[in-house]
């Protein structure tokens, strides 16, 4: 497991930033995610698991932001875990209310409204972060135990 | 992107696969309910076999299209789903598919027979 580095340091291929702003750049999202997992020699449930999340966070891009924004993924280490992570950043509007934001079946758009609770419940970490000139960042992490 | 939509006796029969994007699914629902109303189709079979991804924008088309097509008063039954989809939808929360669901296309020809002959929604 050498070769994968540890969170923070520069990674090759286990690393890719994805510009959003329209509904067919959901696809490469979802692409460069499965392909990074497959490196980092993920189960496949948990492949679908981050590639879903990354799909669904990509989608908010399109439809909850003004201009879209930037998915970025990377592989990561930690105390022998393997992890994926996910973190998207926008510049606008932001959350209202990050709280119902991940209930079930609220949404502000066409949405089913189960996005982000998807996200939360198929991933082992997330984390939101609304500052104060509305930009949003979010971030999420999926650990796999490899040893 | 063209999706094939077949028509077999009463029943017609679309495929779709994960790179759908707006407008895509867009013409796919029009499309769809406008060979159900041409064609006097009882019955449509959403085949997903192709699908190894269901996020919540495609269960939404699934779900979306299927209501169109109730509205027209056809019965719809959704086949092919892998297990890792199932798998990752219920884990992704609450019922996110709203169809009738078979096991494979087979199945569902049957399952959307039996409904014509039983007459329920």
């Amino acid at each position: 497991m050498s070769d994968i580095p540890a969170p923070g340091s520069a990674g090759g291929n286990l690393e890719a930033k994805v510009e959003v702003t329209k509904t067919s750049h959901v696809a490469n999202v979802q692409t460069k995610v499965r392909a990074i997992t497959r490196i980092l020699g993920f189960p496949e449930l948990y492949i679908f698991k981050a590639a879903i999340s990354a799909s669904e966070l990509a989608s908010n891009l399109v439809y909850h932001t003004s201009a879209g924004g930037t998915i970025s993924i990377r592989g990561i280490r930690k105390n022998g875990c393997i992890g994926i992570e996910i973190i998207s950043i926008d510049s606008g509007p932001g959350i209202k209310d990050v709280n119902m934001a991940l209930q079930d079946g609220y949404s502000t758009g066409p949405g089913l409204g189960s996005g982000l609770p998807a996200v939360e419940r198929l991933m082992d970490e997330l984390d939101i972060l609304v500052t104060d000139d509305f930009k949003t960042c979010i971030r999420s992490r999926l650990w796999y135990f490899c040893e | 992107m063209e999706i094939p939509i077949l028509k077999l006796k009463n029943i017609l029969l679309t495929s779709i696969q994960s790179d759908m994007n707006d407008d895509d699914a867009l013409k796919y629902q029009s499309d769809v309910m406008s060979t159900l109303e041409k064609s006097g189709a009882k019955g449509l079979v959403i085949d997903i076999t192709a699908m190894d991804i269901i996020d919540s924008f495609m269960a939404r088309v699934i779900n979306e299209t299927a209501r169109m097509a109730r509205l027209m008063g056809a019965r719809v039954v959704l086949c092919g789903m892998q297990p890792m989809v199932a798998l990752t939808l219920v884990e992704m929360g609450r019922e996110l598919i709203g169809v009738d669901t078979a096991l494979n296309l087979d199945k569902g020809f049957d399952k959307l027979v039996k409904m014509f002959n039983e007459g329920v929604d």
